[in-house]
């Protein structure tokens, strides 16, 4: 016993002093030989030649104008709808002309309207068929990737996605506009008779759940209705097809998703919001909203409160999930790598959506435009597993329905918690009262848990979007009026961290690269590898010579 | 009134349920003759299945078209009908056509349609495949060798294999696996290995 307490300190004191040589050797190779100031240089930054910051894809389609004989509201945003097929989801597919169809690759099947059983001046049969889609695929003949869809720049991880049912798209650039992220919103009125039709052309089986939306269990033919597999109904396999049916007595923000293996497909983008509208005449909804953002055919019910609609779809994605089906072709392989190997339980979110996309090209679609003394009702829903602190700058909104049920007693807040499948409906009224709002500007709305407004921890990224005042809005640019510059962000680059954080600042010899940092780097990191073997050659050593005294005692 | 309404509307639910929409043909060619040929050589049609049910049984397939490859003499006139299996949309798209560069026969679900193009004068091997996403990739990919070809059309299954296995690694975009993470070097497992040592000598003492 007394020898034992004698070896312990004996050890520790060992290990220690060990210990202690090995950080003063650190040190002192940090701070070079000699200990001059003589620091190294800084390296040039790389000038940036950053993508444009909008595209200018389609100046026209920004205006209010009247198509088809449907309204549509005005979108001054970068990359707004377009009107087309926004007018194309209210009349129904079934009721515009091939050659329209044609241009939006859109499939008359897409959604049919029919019967107004009411008399209301609205349709009440409501066919909607969709696809099980997978975007940013594998690609057999070339390392591009099949029918590109960028989150940010140079960022495209695999989704899949529920899309209206499409057709041949020659261009390719029509059939982007319905094939991405999130699922798309959809609409329906309350007292609709609705069947929704979805075609598996995936390879995987899926389902849809309506989340909060109210449907029988079964259908009229005794068929599952709730889409969850073996429970419900048997899961629709590849090739295959199967038609839900409801008829909704309640309004309210739903849900929608695939029920099977959810913590994979959910994620992987097979979510969107339902939403239910009040009943009122006249009252032919937008079927879908391609991306969420302004639905620029606002419902009746809404428009008598409101100047402007919107949905909000926030998302996480884990880069090692989706990933694979890029590195992968084989089902069997894909299944086994994303529902075995795979490990949702260790999950952890590399970059985070707001309407399929990360800032700044959030900044092109997704900001909540608004004019001083309008009111603008957001519906938002947390898409994917993460618990979201939305907090918006100058404005207090007012929660006025949470999971499609209004509250008793509306609470005004500027963070709004919303965990995984919840919906928030809220409300931005642009009164500068200096409670509802502090006045116009160029607001920014984002998740203040920090990382969700990064996109991989390089930061401005991830759900920022903002409030803009009408006449921040510039009309030339068709962005966001904002101070300094976002070139830097505008690049592939600044998104891998190849680019110092503030090198748009110009002080580069505080904020810079130092040159040949990466060879710094490596001559630091040799150092715990040199002092394991070190300390762990003395323990080794200490321990062999106790041995062999407690050898000599014992003989 | 208002039930005759209803029926009305009924009737008209009904028809617009069982309605089923026209495929689309795009891109035919029946007499615009390729250049080098002097008029039609032969006509030859096909009846093609395409969908998940010629795929069923097949190792790693989830879509594909009964008959993968076909031979036709140049400057024949090919007639192809495709056949759909499954209630879902698929394609028969020829690539390399004269004069627009495809001919596609797409089927929204279930049914068939017809489409024919005229083969070139010289020897060519066609691509074939269902543009619908993933589709060709899963499988549903096939050829036309015209006068004997110029070999195989890449990954079609049966005929000229699916990708080699080190295209997975081409595919890759920047994730740390596993293998890509720095090893634990051989210090910190002297180090373990040490420590293990000392506490083994503190409990056998």
């Amino acid at each position: 016993m007394a020898s034992m307490l004698r070896r312990v300190p004996l050890l520790a004191v060992l290990a220690l002093a060990l210990t202690a040589m090995a950080a003063v050797a650190a040190v002192g190779g940090e701070r070079g030989s000699g200990g001059a100031w003589d620091p190294p240089q800084t390296e040039e930054t790389p000038t940036p030649r950053p993508e444009p910051a909008c595209p200018d894809r389609h100046p026209d389609w920004r205006a209010a104008q009247t198509v088809m004989g449907v309204e549509v509201q005005a979108d001054p945003q970068c990359q707004p709808d377009n009107p087309e097929l926004v007018a194309s989801f209210v009349k129904g597919t079934n009721n515009v002309n091939q050659t329209t169809l044609d241009d939006l690759a859109l499939h008359e099947e897409a959604v049919e309207k029919c019967c107004d059983r009411d008399g209301d001046g609205d349709p009440d049969v409501i066919n909607i068929t969709i696809e099980a889609l997978e975007i940013n695929g594998f690609h057999l003949e070339s390392d591009d990737l099949a029918s590109p869809y960028h989150i940010a720049p140079g960022i495209h991880p695999t989704f899949w996605t529920f899309a209206p049912k499409s057709t041949i798209d020659h261009a390719g650039e029509a059939f982007r506009d319905i094939a991405r992220q999130p699922s798309p919103p959809m609409r329906v009125e309350v007292g609709d008779e609705v069947h929704l039709t979805l075609e598996n052309t995936h390879y995987f089986p899926h389902t849809v759940h309506l989340h909060g939306v109210d449907h029988a269990f079964q259908d009229e033919d005794g068929e599952g209705n709730d889409g969850v597999p073996d429970v419900s109904e048997a899961p629709i396999r590849p090739g295959e097809e199967r038609t839900y049916e409801f008829t909704p007595r309640q309004a309210g923000t739903m849900f929608y998703h695939c029920h099977v293996q959810p913590d994979v497909h959910v994620a992987m983008g097979l979510t969107g919001i339902l939403r239910v509208e009040e009943e009122r005449d006249n009252n032919t909804v937008q079927t879908f909203n391609p991306g969420a953002g302004l639905v620029r055919h606002p419902a009746e019910g809404v428009s008598e409160d409101h100047d402007r609609q919107y949905d909000y779809h926030y998302q996480n994605v884990d880069k090692q999930l989706h990933e694979i089906p890029q590195q992968r072709n084989d089902p069997r392989e894909l299944a086994r790598e994303m529902h075995r190997t795979y490990d949702s339980t260790e999950r952890d979110a590399d970059y985070f959506l707001l309407n399929g996309r990360s800032f700044p090209y959030t900044a092109r679609e997704s900001n909540i435009v608004i004019d001083e003394g309008e009111s603008a009702l957001v519906h938002m829903v947390s898409g994917g597993e993460d618990t979201h602190s939305i907090h918006t700058h100058g404005h207090k909104p007012t929660i006025v329905a949470k999971d499609g049920v209004p509250l008793e007693e509306p609470v005004q807040r500027d963070v709004f918690t919303m965990t995984a499948a919840q919906r928030l409906d809220i409300v931005i009224n642009a009164t500068n009262n200096g409670l509802d709002s502090y006045g116009p500007g160029t607001w920014f709305m984002h998740d203040h848990r920090e990382e969700a407004t990064t996109t991989d921890g390089i930061n401005p990224g991830g759900d920022i979007s903002m409030v803009v005042y009408e006449d921040r809005m510039n009309e030339t640019t068709a962005m966001p009026e904002h101070a300094g510059s976002w070139d830097l962000l505008f690049t592939d680059e600044y998104y891998e961290g190849e680019i110092p954080v503030f090198a748009d600042l110009g002080m580069p010899w505080i904020h810079g690269d130092v040159a040949n940092a990466s060879d710094e780097d490596e001559d630091r990191s040799t150092l715990p590898v040199a002092t394991g073997p070190v300390v762990g050659l003395s323990l080794l050593a200490a321990g062999l010579a106790h041995t062999r005294t407690r050898g000599g005692e014992r003989s | 009134m208002n039930r005759a309404l209803l029926v009305v509307g009924l009737l008209l639910a009904a028809g617009l349920v069982a309605s089923t929409s026209s495929a689309k043909v795009v891109n035919e060619n029946t007499d615009d003759l390729p250049p080098g040929c002097e008029e039609i050589s032969e006509e030859v049609t096909y009846t093609v299945r395409g969908g998940s049910e010629p795929a069923r049984g097949m190792d790693g397939v989830a879509f594909t078209f009964d008959e993968r490859s076909f031979e036709v003499p140049a400057c024949a006139e090919v007639t192809v009908t495709f056949v759909n299996t499954d209630p879902i949309r698929h394609q028969f798209m020829v690539h390399g056509t004269y004069p627009d560069g495809s001919t596609l026969i797409e089927l929204p679900g279930e049914g068939e349609d017809t489409a024919t193009w005229i083969a070139p004068s010289t020897p060519a091997s066609l691509m074939v495949h269902c543009g619908v996403n993933q589709h060709q990739q899963k499988g549903m990919k096939a050829q036309f060798l015209v006068a004997g070809g110029e070999g195989d059309v890449p990954n079609v299954p049966g005929i000229s294999g699916l990708p080699p296995e080190d295209r997975h690694d081409a595919h890759a975009h920047g994730e740390e696996t596993a293998d890509d993470r720095p090893a634990p070097g051989p210090g910190a497992l002297l180090a373990l290995l040490g420590a293990a040592v000392a506490v083994g000598l503190r409990g056998n003492a």
